[in-house]
């Protein structure tokens, strides 16, 4: 089909105006925030369900890939076009549809930015649990098709724990629901295994979730450490003394200096690793949670613990946690992200591990992290540009999954597969592994159009032999 | 009948001692359903050989762990082996400082919860289902079964990071496979999981899981009290949820089930309630003691009769206890049925009642429970054959008026947890799940492409 | 590849590398969609920093040929600097906007319209008032409304006929002309300053300026009224750098001669861009050291007032007073407690803030004629919120604001008045005589 019959075609569904077709227009869509690019055949500004579910169709007709996009702060190439295709824009279907107290649920089109959900819900003393650091940019469609987690997900769940039921429209047009705002619906759990799917499975155009009471009281700690090892170290003993906090996070020095320099919130540029603790619930005994790991920290020589006096002040610690992986382009433009998780009591040994490897290629690394649950946030500083480079730091980046890997870790812990991890997959699972998965979205998408190449490496063209079987 | 070639081949695969045949295996019946060989694998690799070797002569496969909830589901097109998963019951790692814990499907749930009691300064796993003590891990997961304490924690389906099933749809290359891992945070690949939990092992033999634990609450404690009206319970969870209280359970209860709970564990009331509620709290121990405050304080406003504070072990008699109804129940009338309802929380109350008054009009008693601040509400219905026999046509009507009512959008439901089987042949023990069935029907055809496990069980009659 | 297309492609790529390294910093974490009035309108890519960034190192890598399809992308942006001020890695999107802008309209041609006003009437103040002139007897005799229902304007580009109601109305005189109407500097005064009067102020709310002058002269500053061209910034913002500069040398020249203590004006706008002066020229060999010996003087009016004091006593105003954050008042100076300090020091005034005070009005200069559409959805933001405040004034500190509320206003059928803080001075001034 020649280019303006395709562009008639989508016109006909979505409306003049609201489809980009040309070079200059699709250029700005060919990427995420990854490191990867691949240029769409058109770009569908959605508004509906039904509009979803009519460019799917007549991209099945077309025998087109396509795939869903939000706010594209994807870090794993899960929203670049790996053959072309369509790109369904979601970004303007953001409304709030539901906020329903009684039933705590909210009802959101899938272009909602998470952090507008929590400001919807604030005034109402409720949160939405899953809190990723580019909530303020990123979808909850977007979080739906990662499994986002965030700094909250520590004690709180990632996405999955808190997304109860969907209106799906399918890899061949046709729309469900599943789940809703009651329990335990039977049948199998479609919406548990549509989220964090990367949008492979299908579009989600409406999404119910569970909105909780704000905590009656919220305590929020900067611990200043002159050792990454001793800061580790604490994350540990926290945990072991059977104290789950709200939130954990770690940064360090070379995090720290590019934090600071954009917000200005106080971090200590002369500290080797900082952690952010933070204690909520009700406020009765509260103060000697927060007494029992402020003892924590003295026993693991913290050098200085502060403690947020004001919301404002809360806020402005948070703001430079979030805004960390934009911040390190002070110091180089570009980065590539790792997402490794492992168990906790592995941390200090893998940050060792990663330092080794940045010394090795010669690299700078730079760590931002949800300590408190073993995810590692190692973020490689280069210059995309100079392709030698880039290179050095893909093989950089392999080995650190691989160490991840090597004491029982994942690879991926929020970013997702996408492209980026695609063949990484293979050093977790093997080709059974791998085609149980498979089954699923066959059992979805028999014609793997919906966002393909993701997530799953191909396994038709691998020998089957009785080892690699194994 | 299996063939002899067939029982050749088994013999084979497990060995003679693993083979049970002849009379008890009457004793693993389902729905009436006897099967022809039960089979005890002791090895992962037994149980692979089982699923080749069924699939390959398309023999029926009913995975089996302590038989606690085989009432669950519809009666089986067929049954031809029963596999008793038991043996495979060690804790496979145990890793505190990551707070997960591995097992074998065939553990006991209690033997779970007793070793992690042991280990340092002991953990738990935040899961209470009704039979906890002799439930295995495998049957806990393929029916998702959950208790009173899912309130705070979730069910299975949020506390599963990794999981290893025997799928049919693989035998060729042997049919083991991992999905998940051992980190708390993992968004490698798909969520097999949520699959495979709730599926009643119509996909494949769940044989192994990995489960995130818990560091012990400092402190805990329920609140019982009793309430005149069958409204009041209701009242109160309006007021917690406008509260900033965090119970760890909220369950409501009648009458009946108030006596039942009075016999054997000490928690007996001298009012005469309409209506009970229990109350749970965990954490550290000012926010319990204030919590305990608080309530007492809003039940005596919303006019509660009489209030019990239970701690230590008659707080834990109590909880066992509850957990017990329905298998009593089962235990002592084999016609008896048990619904769950499951709507959104504001039509929870208007759904208690209507069963309240349908079960009146029948002139039926029913031990009723409600999770309170989950929608979710149960009814157990002792019945004798002769009892049975005279209300099944109005039984039968309520469940689909009570589905009628629930509706179908939202995701609300009826299920028929257990029935006599010429209840099940009348009434879909599931009910309906809409525009979803085909795409349940194909992962069954990709999981599973000779329908050898529990064919006919589950939703739709998968 | 043709010889003239080869060329043009080398001449664009030199042109912009100088900013191919501050591009090249976007590393697309996207922070910048969730702050951008343009993208939070229409979702797309292209009209966020990100996008910008994106497309203008496509451009320098060869990716992408300068076009007119990149007409949208470059000048679909209110230059409002919301995206820089929320960029963690601080990207200076908005002077590489102005540098793409620079490039196209060396490459593609600036349209003529553009060019004859940047380049022959601005330098030229004679020519300027004449066509202001027939601007605003058109409008007087609401020939204006003519012209639009025949579509004439439309000549001038797609929407220009829209122009014809967002100005209300188009003074006869200009500031220049009624000079006469101020009193004379005061007699004994330690203080000297020069009054730079913007375009805007001069033709379109020539009240500003005098109650500007009136209320500098109130706390003793003898007032030299400047005549100096205009500030160049529209110019600027056009990617005309010649014409521009052209201005600015003149400006230069002409403050440099001064013996003054500051040079203030109150158009925020001006404030920003003279401000600017200094950097611009920083290597030009003859203006480098005059711009700088000047660069400290430029102030902002409030900026000023508060350094030396309000006038005092100052009357009563009894109302509810709300402020809207011009973008080159908070995002580009920094001054943002200054106005509100001023507001609120006037006896009377219930001050109310207004909820996302530095939301963009949506003028940006012009860009609410070329892209109409959004320009008025930018607004309708900023209107709802000043509906929640239920205030009877809004006040500003630039006249493209003023003008573009005023309009909000009469869009939304608002019982509100719209002043510039000068306006809001004055009448406290004039009140305190009562």
């Amino acid at each position: 089909m020649g280019k303006s019959q395709l562009v008639r075609k989508i016109e006909s569904i979505v409306g003049k105006g609201n489809v980009l077709h040309r070079h200059t227009d699709l250029l700005v869509y060919e990427y995420d925030a990854s490191l990867h690019r691949g240029l769409p055949d058109a770009v569908a500004f959605a508004t509906s369900t039904d509009q979803v579910s009519q460019l799917v169709k007549l991209a099945n007709s077309l025998g087109m890939p396509f795939l869903p996009r939000g706010s594209g702060t994807n870090l794993s190439g899960g929203t670049v076009p790996s053959h072309g295709g369509i790109v369904i824009e979601l970004s303007r279907m953001n409304r709030i549809l539901e906020i329903d107290e009684k039933n705590q649920r909210a009802v959101v089109e899938p272009g909602v930015y998470n952090l507008t959900l929590q400001n919807a819900l604030a005034p109402l003393g409720y949160f939405y649990a899953p809190d990723p650091a580019s909530q303020r940019v990123s979808t909850i469609g977007g979080n739906v098709g990662e499994n986002s987690g965030g700094p909250l997900c520590l004690k709180y769940g990632v996405t999955t724990n808190h997304v109860l039921g969907m209106e799906v429209v399918l890899p061949d047009g046709a729309v469900v629901k599943m789940g809703g705002k009651a329990l335990d619906q039977p049948g199998y759990d479609l919406t548990g295994v549509f989220v964090g799917s990367e949008g492979t499975l299908g579009i989600a155009t409406k999404i119910t979730v569970r909105i909780m009471r704000s905590p009656d009281a919220v305590k929020t700690f900067l611990a200043i450490y002159d050792s990454v090892e001793d800061a580790g170290q604490t994350v540990s003993d926290i945990i072991a003394q059977g104290i789950i906090p709200a939130a954990l996070e770690m940064m360090d020095r070379l995090v720290i200096k590019a934090v600071e320099e954009s917000v200005h919130a106080g971090y200590p540029l002369d500290a080797e690793a900082v952690l952010i603790i933070e204690l909520d619930g009700l406020k009765d005994g509260m103060d000697r949670l927060a007494e029992r790991v402020i003892e924590i920290c003295k026993r693991n020589r913290v050098r200085n613990m502060e403690v947020a006096a004001s919301e404002a002040q809360r806020e402005k610690l948070w703001t430079g946690r979030r805004g960390a992986f934009g911040a390190v382009g002070r110091l180089y433009p570009s980065y590539l992200v790792n997402d490794g998780t492992v168990p906790r009591a592995q941390l200090p040994r893998v940050l060792k591990k990663v330092a080794e490897i940045g010394r090795k290629y010669n690299l700078p690394i730079g760590n931002v992290f949800h300590a408190g649950d073993g995810n590692l946030h190692p973020l490689i500083l280069f210059d995309e540009r100079d392709k030698q480079q880039l290179k050095l730091v893909s093989k950089a980046s392999d080995e650190i999954l691989q160490a991840c890997v090597d004491v029982g870790g994942t690879i991926s812990g929020e970013h997702g597969i996408g492209t980026e991890k695609l063949q990484a997959m293979w050093l977790l699972f093997g080709w059974k592994d791998l085609k149980a998965m498979w089954m699923v979205k066959r059992t979805f998408d028999p014609g793997n159009l919906c966002n393909p190449h993701k997530v799953l490496p191909g396994i038709e063209t691998v020998e089957v032999s009785a080892a690699h079987a194994g | 009948m299996l063939d002899r070639k067939t029982r050749r081949l088994l013999r084979h695969a497990l060995g003679e001692d693993n083979i049970m045949e002849g009379v008890q295996v009457k004793h693993y019946a389902v729905d009436g359903f006897q099967p022809q060989v039960v089979l005890i694998p002791r090895t992962r690799d037994h149980v692979e050989r089982i699923v080749v070797l069924a699939h390959e002569e398309q023999l029926a496969v009913v995975p089996w762990g302590a038989g606690t909830q085989m009432g669950l589901g519809n009666p089986p097109r067929r049954v031809d082996l029963v596999v008793c998963l038991h043996h495979l019951n060690r804790i496979t790692n145990l890793d505190p400082e990551n707070m997960t814990i591995t097992a074998d499907a065939g553990i006991r749930l209690a033997m779970i919860q007793e070793s992690l009691s042991r280990h340092g300064q002991g953990f738990l796993l935040p899961l209470d289902p009704p039979c906890g003590e002799s439930m295995t891990l495998g049957g806990a997961l393929s029916t998702n079964a959950s208790g009173p304490c899912r309130l705070r924690y979730g069910t299975l389906r949020d506390m599963v990071v990794g999981i290893e099933v025997i799928i049919p749809g693989e035998v060729e290359h042997g049919g083991q496979t991992r999905a998940g891992g051992r980190t708390v945070k993992n968004v490698s690949g798909y969520d097999m999981g949520k699959l495979y939990i709730g599926s009643l092992g119509t996909l494949g033999i769940i044989t192994e899981a990995t489960c995130r634990i818990l560091p012990p609450p400092e402190d805990r404690a329920t609140v019982v009290g009793a309430f005149s009206g069958s409204e009041d319970p209701w009242r109160l969870v309006e007021a917690l949820q406008e509260s900033q209280l965090l119970p760890s359970c909220i369950e409501f209860y009648n009458r009946e089930t108030a006596s039942f709970l009075t016999t054997n564990s000490n928690v007996g009331f001298n009012s005469e309630g309409g209506a009970w509620a229990a109350v749970g709290f965990e954490g550290i121990s000012e926010a319990v003691s204030r919590q305990i405050e608080d309530i007492e304080r809003l039940a005596r406003s919303d006019g509660v009769k009489e209030i019990q504070l239970l701690r230590g072990p008659r707080e834990k008699a109590f909880w066992q206890r509850y957990g017990q109804i329905g298998f009593e129940i089962r235990k002592r009338n084999p016609w008896s049925i048990g619904l769950k309802v499951a709507v959104p929380l504001s039509a929870a109350q208007g759904m208690s009642k209507s069963i309240d008054d349908k079960l009146l009009r029948m002139d039926v008693a029913a031990y009723q429970l409600s999770r309170g601040g989950s929608g979710i509400s149960y009814a157990h219905m002792p019945l004798s054959e002769k009892l049975y026999r005279e209300k099944e046509k109005s039984l039968a009507d309520m469940v689909e008026a009570l589905r009628e009512e629930a509706g179908d959008s939202d995701g609300a439901s009826v299920v028929v947890e257990y029935a006599p089987p010429a209840f099940k042949e009348k009434v879909d023990v599931w009910g309906g799940v809409g525009g979803m069935l085909p795409i349940m029907e194909r992962l069954k055809k990709e999981f599973d492409p000779q329908a050898i496990l529990n064919p006919g069980r589950y939703v739709g009659g998968i | 590849m043709s010889k003239k297309a080869s060329t043009s492609r080398r001449i664009e790529r030199e042109a912009l590398l100088p900013i191919y390294d501050e591009v090249a910093r976007c590393n697309r974490c996207g922070f910048c969609l969730s702050t951008c009035p343009v993208y939070i309108i229409t979702g797309e890519e292209r009209a966020v920093a990100r996008g910008h960034n994106a497309h203008l190192q496509g451009l320098i890598e060869g990716r992408l040929e300068m076009s007119e399809e990149l007409k949208v992308p470059l000048f679909d942006c209110l230059l409002c600097k919301a995206c820089v001020e929320n960029c963690m890695s601080g990207v200076m999107t908005h002077e590489n906007v102005i540098r793409g802008r620079s490039v196209y309209m060396d490459l593609l041609g600036e349209p003529r319209l553009l060019k004859f006003v940047f380049r022959k009437l601005l330098p030229n103040p004679k020519k300027m008032n004449f066509y202001v002139r027939i601007a605003a007897l058109g409008k007087m005799s609401k020939l204006d409304r003519a012209a639009k229902a025949l579509g004439v304007l439309k000549w001038f580009g797609r929407d220009r006929d829209k122009m014809v109601d967002l100005v209300q109305r188009m003074p006869l005189r200009s500031l220049r002309e009624r000079l006469d109407e101020l009193n004379p500097n005061p007699q004994s005064t330690n203080r000297r300053v020069a009054y730079f009067l913007g375009c805007a102020t001069n033709y379109a709310l020539p009240e500003v300026g005098l109650s500007t002058v009136r209320i500098l002269r109130a706390v003793g500053c003898t007032v030299d009224i400047l005549d100096n061209l205009c500030c160049g910034l529209p110019a600027s913002s056009y990617g005309d750098q010649d014409a521009f500069k052209g201005l600015a040398r003149h400006n230069i020249d002409l403050m440099a001669r001064l013996d003054v203590e500051a040079i203030v004006t109150d158009c925020g706008s001006c404030s920003a861009f003279l401000k600017e002066y200094s950097k611009v020229f920083a290597d030009d060999p003859d203006y480098a050291d005059k711009a700088a010996a000047i660069g400290s003087k430029f102030k902002a009016l409030s900026e000023y007032l508060l350094e030396i004091g309000l006038p005092s006593p100052l009357g009563r105003v009894d109302a509810r007073v709300t402020y809207h954050d011009p973008c080159h008042m908070s995002r580009y100076q920094n001054l943002v407690s200054e106005p509100r300090e001023i507001i609120q020091n006037i006896p009377g005034v219930e001050y109310r803030e207004l909820p996302e005070a530095d939301w963009c009005c949506g003028a940006a200069g012009t860009y609410n004629l070329g892209y109409y559409s959004q320009s008025m959805q930018v607004l309708d933001r900023k209107m709802d919120n000043v509906k929640k405040t239920k205030a009877d004034i809004v006040v500003t500190t630039c006249p493209a604001c003023n003008i573009q509320l005023a309009y909000g206003t009469r869009r939304h059928g608002l019982d509100c008045e719209v002043l510039d803080i000068a306006d809001l001075l004055d009448r406290a001034l004039k009140l305190r005589q009562l």
